[in-house]
């Protein structure tokens, strides 16, 4: 799943530690997800959406290989 | 109104896990001494399990409690190393079990099993977060 959790965070200038904290994650948390190595749960990515004012699938897209 | 005390989550979680390994430690030495672990009478017997089994649980409470305080990114890098842990260990343990049966080694306590179970889960605990980098 491909995402745009770096581009958003690097828009309101934040830290991934700091975003973490705003969604109660850790740093690895938000690396791993911003990496594509984590997809996040429903609730998570709603948060992350909610926090950005955007929809879900506004940050977050399947893939083919999906 | 009086307010309430609030104490950080994660202070808590260090006390109890200090007091339920104090208290696995004490039932541990315990099960091992001369008094408890007299085999004559089924009370003797009783007390051996009873004492053992409840120092015991405690530790496994507190740390399924510290699994479940972490973010899902954390339990999942513990859901990955605890099933590292049960596959190597499912086949040390089947392993062991042969070596058993054909005479080339003398039976071992079930106990060493699951302390090797939390060794791997320990280490594969270090190992995973590596591949989510």
């Amino acid at each position: 799943m491909k995402n745009r959790l770096r581009v958003l965070r690097a828009e309101v200038n934040w830290s991934q530690m700091e975003l973490g904290m705003r969604v109660g994650v850790s740093r690895q948390a938000i690396n791993a997800i911003e990496t594509g190595k984590y997809d996040p749960s429903l609730p998570l990515a709603m948060k992350l959406a909610r926090l950005f004012g955007k929809r879900v699938e506004e940050i977050f897209e399947l893939e083919e290989t999906d | 109104m009086a307010e309430r005390k609030q104490t950080d989550p994660n202070l808590q979680l260090i006390r109890q896990v200090a007091a339920a390994s104090f208290l696995w430690a004490i039932t541990f030495v315990a099960t091992k001494s001369e008094w408890l672990g007299h085999y004559d009478s089924s009370a003797g017997r009783i007390a051996l399990v009873a004492v053992g089994t409840a120092g015991f649980l405690p530790v496994v409470f507190v740390y399924a409690k510290s699994i479940r305080m972490q973010d899902e990114f954390t339990q999942r890098i513990h859901l990955v190393a605890l099933a590292i842990a049960f596959a190597l260990v499912a086949v040390v343990s089947y392993v062991v079990d042969l070596l058993h049966q054909a005479h080339f080694i003398p039976q071992l306590p079930a106990t060493g099993l699951w302390a090797l179970m939390v060794v791997i889960w320990f280490a594969a605990m270090i190992v995973t977060p590596r591949y989510y980098r």
